[in-house]
């Protein structure tokens, strides 16, 4: 939704080039419920559904010089193309050899963490049920809690929000450890792995203040009710789904033995 | 004692409206519901406004005549379609 927002959407036309690819069949990929055109939207925080949306900023040959995961605010999407524009002057700039390149790339990343304002920083809260899902799950090897702050708390089930970096930061140091990659050799699976898999905001159950309304109301986890979970249809790579294809696949490959062996009676 | 229970009873909603207010609210309040119609618009903006390559290769090769970097969108859905 952010890209028809100014300054995005001035840049985005008069500035870039602009493609974009369905992912939904990418084992990898997360899901959500199917949102109509014409269903409501919601404006969430910045790396909000990271394995739903992946923004990339290339090099005009394909090379990433950024990556922002999930959601973003217009002005902050616009602020990562602007650094990514420096980073392509150093990518094609003849005086510097491929080694230093990617030493410049790695802090330059690093670096700009400073440059972001507290606003953008506060827009890039990770999600709650992220957090949770990254507490109970990983808690040991997530690199998405401060390391200062997991030496001093023995497992995931009491993590204090601010113990979780921003996904502004997070960004910028998965990005540190993958200097000029080619888009094809860039692995977006583990680049975006953190949070829930799932994501979904039930906007379509929401009334005009944001808050969950009606009867098939979200929960504040974004997660459905239990009636919105029975009637909502889901896009990407949702699990329950393919389970269900399985399953319908397992019983016409039955139903066609049987119908086989009773010809051949 | 009737007094009692009525300030018990407005203690009680009092006690409501705070929860609501600070312990559910915040959940929400750094997002922002954007109606239907105002979302079909901006769909529309964006899908016709924009000049969309859905051909990475295609892409560079504009990117390279043009000397312009390239925004790449991974994403479950169309671009003016369901998401």
């Amino acid at each position: 939704m952010s890209l028809s927002e100014e300054p995005a959407f001035s840049l985005l036309k008069d500035e870039l080039v602009c493609g974009y690819r369905d992912i939904s069949k990418e084992p990898w990929a997360g899901y959500s419920g199917r949102h109509e055109v014409g269903g409501n939207a919601i404006h969430t925080t910045n790396g909000a559904g990271p394995h739903n949306l992946q923004t990339f900023i290339l090099a005009s040959d394909g090379t990433v010089l950024t990556c922002l995961p999930g959601f973003w605010a217009p002005q902050d999407l616009v602020s990562e193309v602007e650094f990514a524009a420096r980073l392509s002057d150093v990518y094609s700039n003849p005086k510097y050899g491929p080694a230093q390149r990617r030493l410049m790339f790695r802090s330059m990343h690093i670096a700009h963490i400073k440059e972001h304002s507290h606003d953008m920083s506060k827009r890039s809260h990770m999600q709650h049920f992220d957090q949770r899902y990254e507490a109970d799950n990983r808690f040991r090897t997530t690199d998405t809690i401060k390391e200062s702050v997991r030496a001093t708390l023995s497992d995931g089930t009491n993590v204090p929000g601010d113990a979780f970096k921003t996904t502004d930061v997070l960004m910028h140091e998965r990005m540190s450890k993958r200097p000029f990659l080619a888009y094809a050799d860039f692995d977006t699976p583990r680049y975006v792995d953190y949070g829930k898999p799932h994501y979904d905001k039930n906007e379509d159950e929401r009334v005009a203040s944001g808050m969950a309304g009606g009867t098939a109301s979200g929960t504040a986890s974004g997660a459905p009710s239990q009636g919105a979970k029975r009637k909502k249809e889901t896009i990407g790579n949702d699990p329950a789904k393919k389970a269900r294809r399985n399953q319908m696949m397992k019983n016409i490959a039955l139903q066609g033995l049987r119908t086989g062996l009773r010809f051949a009676r | 004692m009737m007094k009692l229970g009525k300030n018990r009873l407005n203690d009680g909603i009092i006690l409501s409206i705070l929860m609501a207010t600070f312990v559910m609210a915040p959940a929400f309040c750094d997002e922002e519901l954007v109606p239907g119609y105002v979302a079909k618009n901006k769909i529309e903006q964006v899908s016709t406004g924009i000049e969309w390559n859905t051909d990475l290769k295609a892409a560079e090769e504009k990117a390279k005549s043009a000397n312009k970097m390239i925004l790449w969108i991974n994403m479950i859905g169309k671009m003016e379609g369901a998401t």
